[in-house]
């Protein structure tokens, strides 16, 4: 086999290679990009909740935001333990929370239809706790995303004002 | 990618394929998955064009079936356009739906369902989308948990005309 065929060969698997490893750990870039901007905000923290009402023109951490909904918003680390996310959620027309990995899969999603109920209280562990009473739910990696979404729809101040204290009376137990 | 006149859909969001992860990272981060959420994205207009904000739109359609929806409009870079009246969609609850035309009652049998958006860069009376300047455009149909008929048909439900009128 010539040289020029072999280098062709190399070439070739070089990119193939390149390509799956950009593919695969893309995501993963992604959301640590987003992490460190997020944190990077005051009094932004791991293991604390923020709050992010209806984004606008100058939302530009994430592309395509939706300006309908007001967001909470937590970066899980359960190395020292499980969290909890307690309190009543606002009589929204639409609301849920999702959790992510960090390679950004959407391992667990539930809307306010499916709680049947304005109270949420779940925690997110890694040894579900069998006595437990509320909802536990399994993180595949001890570190994650979670993200609350709650639709606002319209863009009454009053309105975004009770949301928003709503959203500020959540409880985190670590 | 189904595509639906100048909407597109991705019908199954699975996240363990990396190439599907990949792409929704890039382009829409924090998705949720297609049996909560149904993400229409249309880039051009009925005519197969680009849509631009160099031209006027009138998105025309009927409610659809889910138990939320709404509108978006982004900029080339996939962030809300700025403009001062913080205009960036409409939804089921802000949108103004369409008066009857009591001369042409045959024109649409579902005329209190329907509704039209114009899409342009210089404001407009009724539903308005403020389009900015000299840039691509694109508009987000959500579909908060659509209705099963919905997922029976991604390619074939009504979904609005994108007109360029303009």
């Amino acid at each position: 086999m010539s040289k020029f065929i072999v280098n062709i060969i190399l070439f070739c698997s070089s990119l193939f290679v390149g390509h799956f490893i950009a593919i695969k750990y893309l995501p993963n870039f992604i959301y640590s990009q987003f992490q460190s901007i997020a944190l990077s905000r005051p009094d932004a923290e791991v293991n604390k909740l923020s709050i992010l009402l209806a984004p606008d023109q100058d939302s530009r951490l994430v592309v395509k935001p939706n300006p309908d909904f007001a967001y909470v918003t937590l970066f899980y680390d359960l190395d020292n333990g499980p969290i909890s996310v307690s309190g009543q959620m606002p009589d929204s027309i639409y609301w849920s929370l999702a959790l992510y990995q960090s390679n950004t899969v959407n391992y667990y999603v539930k809307n306010d239809l499916q709680y049947e109920s304005n109270q949420l209280d779940i925690s997110i562990v890694l040894d579900p706790d069998p006595d437990a009473k509320n909802e536990q739910i399994i993180s595949p990696d001890s570190k994650g995303f979670m993200l609350i979404r709650v639709l606002i729809a319209d863009r009454d101040s009053e309105r975004q004002v009770k949301i928003q204290d709503m959203l500020n009376a959540l409880i985190l137990e670590k | 990618m189904l595509t639906n006149g100048p909407w597109k859909v991705n019908p199954s969001m699975d996240l363990k394929n990396p190439k599907q992860r990949a792409l929704i990272a890039m382009v829409g981060l924090f998705a949720l998955r297609e049996s909560e959420v149904l993400y229409y994205n249309a880039t051009i207009d009925s005519d197969g064009n680009p849509l631009s904000s160099d031209h006027e739109y009138l998105l025309s359609g009927i409610v659809p079936e889910a138990r939320y929806w709404s509108y978006t409009i982004y900029g080339e870079d996939d962030f809300l356009i700025p403009n001062e009246s913080k205009l960036y969609g409409y939804n089921a609850e802000t949108i103004n739906y369409s008066v009857k035309d009591s001369l042409n009652p045959e024109i649409n049998d579902r005329w209190q369902d329907s509704y039209q958006i114009k899409i342009s860069s210089k404001e407009q009376a009724g539903n308005w989308l403020p389009s900015g300047q000299n840039q691509a455009l694109s508009i987000t149909l959500r579909l908060y948990n659509a209705a099963p008929s919905v997922y029976q048909n991604l390619s074939e439900v009504p979904l609005p005309e994108i007109v360029k009128i303009n």
